[in-house]
């Protein structure tokens, strides 16, 4: 058993960071190991998966092994030699950057190294991405810095350029759903359903196998371009799936949303989080503004994920149309998928899925979601 | 020291409005029958051991305590990080203080049950504000709201009016009892508001531009749209809430334009998120859309939406490219 087992497919970078643990290990490490690393690879592929895996494996006596009390804690976060830093925050502040570099100086309490995981190295400003620098480019011995963001572009070239680059891919399917019958256990067939599914996201793919309710929210999601057959139908499907996705994207944020406001009552020594007295009403003020955001970003989320899930059918209506043969992602609604695949062009169902992404482009970029939902499921009731 | 008749040693107020929860208490102080009452608000959520007790026992200066304690529904057995506050409340329960007034505030939800079930055996009166609805049903709510607001001055307003007034000044309860007593008292309208009042009162407001300006494109009267769009835009109002009138508009109209044409008003209403009241006016003005005119229309407002969203092109040209748009769609058969 090993640490690294919890990172799904990724043989590259598998090899890549277990040989980085044996030159770690070296009395003078070897050119394998480096003191600054950067974690990349589409959303499911794992980047804080691997990140953490390889912390454990750092400060494990046994290079990750995947039981002793360092790996245990190094994984879950509370070793004392790796510090692990995620966000629901939008954004990483300098402060929170330049106590991060004290941090990485202090020489670790067990081990040789000590960790800094950093998750959303995206989210940093750019004053915290110039406070990282230094540490960076001049580690102490034994500092390790571990940075994941989605892809190279998302972080700063100053920072690019002293980072030794992981990148992790999509995982194939029958990695997926190995992974999931091996680690958690999931019977063969959801394994394979929740695999297909989720096209590679490893989270995603987990959801689904153990949450009835993300089955049921994708199942009514896939059931949308049968219903889409008039104005009406069309308009009111939009507001189903945007009020669907609000809502869960409420459900996400509301724990720690109501944790902050508990926190910042606290740091400010008001009694009660639920009325604050007037002098600290602009801070409770600034405090929701930034939570409003984050909760429309999770609707953002949400939705997109539910577009992604329509792309997918989408894509294997045209698959059916052009006979290819290769597996549908849903092959579970085989049944409807070859209705509409025998009701049109392909061209009608390529200009479909355009629609889908162009969606997709629009409320990334922030616009009025329910409008944009409604323009592509009245071109998807054309088509 | 006078022992005040009234006095309400538990109760229970739930509700998910402040304004409302607000009107609560006030109503339990005035029935407590004492001008020196203390009040100390505290959470649920951060209650400490004895906190209870030392808040409920009387100042020096005699006053009698009101502790009202917020968000009990929080107060949930699996969830560690309350266990200290959910120990305190329960504590107390089992022998509260006869001399004083403590208010569990329970906001909704299946949380903080077993505080309920505990508040009540110890004899804990109970009140109960409305809680508010969430979706289309949430402007009916409102609209209820002020009606009954206005009622009590007393004052009447017909559907519309109060339909502006919900438009101009938004959908938050303190928002509009604030509204409703400015326009009564401070204005002097005496038993009748009329729409003519709020539009001037409040017409300057964003909002009812936005809706305004659909009203007029909706109805084919594009020119006119136009200049109200301007006048809009010159006095500040973004572009967005042009957009997002205009989209609402369109969405009521299209979801009454394809009811079955028998159904009653109020099934239509819930459906389509307009009011009641507005039904047979938006089905009149549905005899002049096609639905494939109402598609293109609401597609020109997403396209603007975008357009302005992502400063693609210049506001002022999206927005008029749209209600010109809007406008032909009508015709469209
Ligand atoms: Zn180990």
């Amino acid at each position: 058993m090993s640490v690294f087992d919890s990172m799904v497919g990724q043989e590259r970078a598998r090899t890549e960071l277990t040989r980085a643990v044996a030159d770690a290990a070296l009395s003078s490490p070897g050119a394998a190991m480096t003191h600054a690393w950067l974690f990349t690879g589409p959303p499911g592929s794992g980047r804080s998966v691997a990140a953490r895996a390889f912390a454990a494996a750092l400060v494990c006596p046994d290079g990750g092994c995947g039981h002793c009390p360092d790996c245990h804690t190094a994984l879950l976060g509370s070793h004392a030699d790796v510090d692990h830093v995620a966000t629901e925050a939008m954004t990483i502040s300098v402060e929170r950057a330049r106590s991060l570099v004290l941090e990485a100086s202090t020489a670790p309490s067990v081990g040789r190294w000590r960790v800094i995981v950093l998750e959303d190295a995206d989210r940093l400003t750019e004053s915290a991405n110039n406070a990282l620098l230094k540490s960076l480019e001049e580690p102490t011995r034994h500092t390790v810095w571990l940075l994941c963001a989605p892809s190279m572009e998302d972080v700063l070239p100053t920072i690019r350029s002293r980072c030794r680059h992981v990148m992790l891919t999509t995982p194939t399917t029958s990695d997926v759903a190995r992974h999931l019958v091996e680690r958690d256990g999931v019977d063969e067939a959801m394994a394979a359903f929740a695999a297909r599914a989720s096209m590679g996201h490893i989270g995603r793919a987990r959801g689904l196998a153990r949450d009835e309710q993300a089955r049921l929210t994708r199942a009514a999601t896939l059931s949308l371009p049968a219903n889409v057959s008039s104005l009406g139908s069309a308009l009111l499907s939009a507001r189903e799936l945007v009020d669907a996705a609000t809502e869960r994207g409420a459900e996400r944020t509301k724990s720690v949303d109501e944790v902050e406001r508990v926190e910042l009552a606290r740091g400010l020594g008001v009694e009660n989080p639920e009325r604050p007295p007037k002098w600290a009403r602009s801070e409770f003020k600034r405090l929701k503004d930034a939570q409003d955001k984050r909760r429309k970003r999770a609707t953002i989320d949400e939705l997109d994920r539910d577009l992604q899930d329509l792309l997918s059918f989408y894509r294997d209506v045209l698959v059916v149309q052009v006979g290819g043969e290769v597996p549908l992602v849903n092959a579970e609604l085989r049944v409807s998928i070859e209705k509409v695949a025998s009701r049109y062009q392909p061209e009608i169902t390529m200009r479909s899925m355009e629609a889908i992404l162009d969606a997709r482009e629009k409320i990334a970029a922030y616009v009025t979601p329910l409008l944009a939902v409604e323009e592509l499921t009245l071109a998807l009731r054309a088509s | 020291m006078l022992t005040p008749m009234a006095i309400t040693p538990l109760t229970v107020i739930t509700g998910n409005e402040e304004l409302l929860i607000d009107r609560a208490l006030k109503g339990l102080i005035a029935s407590a029958g004492d001008d020196d009452i203390e009040i100390v608000t505290l959470s649920a959520r951060t209650l400490q051991t004895g906190q209870l007790g030392v808040s409920t026992s009387p100042s020096l200066f005699g006053g009698t305590p009101l502790v009202v304690v917020d968000g009990v529904e929080n107060l949930v057995l699996s969830n560690p990080d309350v266990a200290a506050s959910l120990d305190e409340v329960m504590a107390y329960l089992s022998a509260p203080n006869p001399d004083a007034m403590v208010v569990l505030v329970h906001g909704g939800g299946n949380g903080g049950k077993g505080v309920l079930t505990a508040a009540k055996k110890a004899g804990a009166a109970t009140i109960k504000t409305p809680t508010s609805p969430s979706g289309n049903a949430l402007r009916q709510n409102r609209a209820e709201f002020v009606k009954t607001e206005l009622a009590a001055f007393p004052c009447h307003a017909d559907p519309q009016t109060i339909e502006v007034l919900i438009n101009a000044v938004g959908t938050k309860l303190r928002d509009l009892s604030g509204a409703c007593a400015q326009l009564v008292s401070d204005l002097g309208v005496g038993g009748l508001l009329d729409e003519e009042t709020v539009r001037r009162y409040y017409g300057g407001r964003v909002e009812v531009q936005g809706f305004d300006i659909a009203d007029q494109v909706l109805a084919g009267r594009i020119a006119e749209a136009l200049g109200l769009l301007r006048h809009a835009r010159e006095s500040g109002v973004p572009a967005v809430l042009v957009t997002a009138a205009c989209g609402r508009s369109l969405r009521q109209l299209a979801l009454v334009a394809t009811s079955p044409r028998g159904a009653p008003a109020d099934s239509v209403a819930a459906l389509s998120g307009a009011p009641p009241w507005k039904v047979k006016d938006l089905r009149a003005l549905a005899r002049d859309w096609s639905e494939p005119g109402l598609a293109s229309a609401i597609t020109a407002v997403a396209v603007a939406d975008t357009d302005v969203k992502t400063g693609a092109i210049d506001p002022e040209f999206a927005l008029e490219r749209m209600l010109i748009a809007v406008g032909r769609a009508r015709g469209q058969r």
